[in-house]
């Protein structure tokens, strides 16, 4: 029955159909043919995202919305710009700092790509041509689930069952991100160099620093209340996520001014549709869970993979190029609640840390959003800024290697990835 | 990208986009609703375990049961703007004829099966209907309710898709 689901799955999902759709219909047909009750199929649906974690996933993308509403972008980048100073390829750094700031309010790449490229790229491209200024931002986006918070990782962690948390998973992506973005920046310099471009930004002044800080507060301090209070143990992922829609809430309406009442009904069904679209795959995709469970698939798929290697590295790489694959083709979500159920579970068996996976795993998928022919971060800069895929993808293939680099020595040295989190009880 | 989300983006006056643009709005006026019960509820509860040394017992499952709401009753708002992720890049390589038709076929095919999901979960609310919930003195049988609305108006949708042709994909927002 399962090879059944598994072909028709992918033959309609080929075909166009949505891939939660495809999912629904394939378990269905087979339901129907193997004379199951279709009675079960609402109750799992229902199960599935009956879930008390689950719900920080709208939370955290209705904040970082109502964030972005309130106009805490162009405080971060004021902020940014008095801390780089005049230096080679200021503006590149002050982009990647604006990313890992606004990283740490909003938990997608989508919602970053699309407020940094229409706020950041017409100043770039006064001072770099249009595929770098447009690859920095597409890079400076993607740490956005990875730095914490992350509707990635709330994902995985849903999907991985009780052996991962949700504030393990986010400490977990804290010293790799500041890798990522130390990484990226020194990137910037090389390249900047060696295409010869000026200086740009102001000289540095201590009091300029000092007075946007100031400004900024409020904004910096919404991520050390949500993420410290979740990391401490004050509150859950959830609560902490409902705490930072209202923080948001009280920031636009009061601190900046700059959110309406009226905003409120669109950001709300934007949040609202876009969470569906992930419960939707994680309602549909249990009911191929239940079918692949009733084979025995994932015991299966153990013993397969254990008769190839017994190490726990290999199976780490072979993981690695499977979701490198998986990336260039599928939206990460439908990857994370197709493949963790089946993945995680034998990674446990090999004796992989379960944070340690659950990282690489989502850094993977997240760099696959950078990655041709789908790479939803691409479309978003493409479809905003106007420029050709061809140009942004040559201009970014560097950040991505560099991703893969701090991958590779993620994979290889798991303290990188594990220090932290275990360090504060997880 | 806000307004699109709220604005409507069919032909109303057929019979079907009438009764469609009429539960759209009901739908996104109940989520309006959902939402601001979860955010409330669990907020609430964050300052009355801190300010007030108490807590909610019924909180928990009112967020629960809201935030399914306000996942089936998006899902069909999802479908309407063409929000829920395919893979097209094969499908876009056929010419503008069969692509139209493969996706028109495809969305008959998603209709029936919500179709069935509908019925399936009207039996179900009906069967759980008597059963409480642990902590709030209402029927069960509310957790399955929000299923059978929005594969309803979910398979309505695609029956309007398959007669008009298929929205312009959104770009997924929840990577």
């Amino acid at each position: 029955m399962s090879l059944f689901v598994i072909v028709g799955f992918m033959l309609l999902a080929l075909f166009g159909l949505p891939i939660a759709f495809a999912m629904g219909v394939a378990s269905m047909i087979a339901l129907w043919l193997g004379g199951v009750d279709f009675s079960m199929v609402p109750q799992r649906m229902m199960h599935s995202v009956n879930s008390f974690p689950l719900m920080s996933i709208p939370f955290f993308m209705l904040a970082g919305e109502l964030m972005i509403k309130a106009n805490i972008i162009e405080r971060l980048i004021a902020l940014a710009n008095t801390l780089v100073g005049r230096v080679r390829g200021g503006l590149a750094h002050v982009t990647m700092l604006a990313g890992a700031g606004l990283a740490t309010v909003s938990g997608t790449a989508v919602s970053d790509a699309s407020a940094l490229s229409s706020i950041l790229v017409p100043s770039l491209t006064k001072a770099y041509d249009k595929g770098f200024a447009t690859a920095i931002v597409a890079a400076a986006a993607n740490l956005g689930p990875i730095i914490p918070p992350s509707a990635a990782m709330i994902v995985y962690a849903f999907m991985a069952g009780p052996s991962v948390s949700v504030g393990g998973m986010f400490m977990a992506g804290f010293v790799p991100g500041i890798l990522i973005t130390i990484g990226f920046m020194f990137l910037c310099s090389w390249i900047v160099k060696r295409r010869g471009w000026a200086d740009t930004g102001e000289a540095f002044r201590f009091s300029a620093v000092v007075k946007e800080l100031k400004r900024s507060v409020t904004v910096l301090a919404m991520p050390v209340l949500v993420i410290g209070g979740i990391v401490g143990g004050a509150f859950t992922a959830t609560e902490g996520s409902a705490i930072a829609v209202v923080y948001a809430l009280l920031l636009g309406f009061f601190v900046t001014r700059t959110l309406k009442l009226s905003d409120l009904p669109g950001i709300v069904v934007r949040a609202a549709i876009t969470s569906a679209v992930v419960g939707a795959l994680i309602a549909f995709a249990s009911i191929v869970t239940y079918l692949m469970t009733v084979d025995l698939l994932p015991q299966k798929l153990s013993e397969f993979l254990r008769a190839i290697t017994t190490s726990g590295l290999v199976y780490m790489l072979l993981v690695a190029v499977l979701l490198f694959v998986v990336g260039m083709f599928l939206e990460s979500n439908s990857a994370y609640i197709m493949l963790v159920p089946l993945l995680h579970p034998i990674a446990i068996q090999y004796g992989i840390d379960p944070l340690h996976f659950g990282f690489l795993f989502v850094l993977n998928l997240v760099i696959g959003m950078l990655t041709p022919p789908v790479g939803v971060v691409l479309f978003v800069v493409c479809g905003i800024t106007g420029v050709r895929m061809r140009e942004l993808v040559s201009n970014l293939w560097p950040f991505i290697a560099l991703m893969y680099g701090v991958l590779l020595l993620c994979m290889l040295f798991p303290p990188i990835v594990t220090a932290l989190p275990r360090a504060l009880g997880y | 990208m806000l307004s699109h989300t709220l604005s409507v983006t069919y032909d109303t006056r057929p019979l079907l986009g009438r009764v469609l643009s009429w539960l759209d709005e009901a739908l996104i006026a109940c989520l309006l609703i959902t939402f601001a019960v979860m955010v409330g509820v669990v907020s609430s509860q964050v300052f009355l375990r801190y300010a007030l040394n108490t807590s909610l017992d019924w909180a928990d499952e009112l967020g629960r049961l809201m935030f399914v709401w306000t996942i089936f009753l998006a899902i069909p708002l999802g479908v309407r703007q063409g929000g829920h992720i395919g893979i097209d890049i094969i499908i876009d390589k056929f010419p503008v004829p069969v692509r139209e038709g493969v996706k028109r076929g495809g969305s008959v095919v998603a209709a029936l099966m919500m179709g069935a999901i509908a019925w399936a979960a009207l039996g179900v609310a009906r069967e759980q209907w008597d059963e409480l919930m642990a902590t709030l003195d209402v029927s069960v049988g509310w957790f399955i309710v929000p299923i059978m609305v929005g594969a309803l108006v979910s398979a309505l949708h695609l029956v309007r898709i398959a007669i008009e042709g298929a929205p312009v994909a959104a770009v997924g927002g929840a990577e």
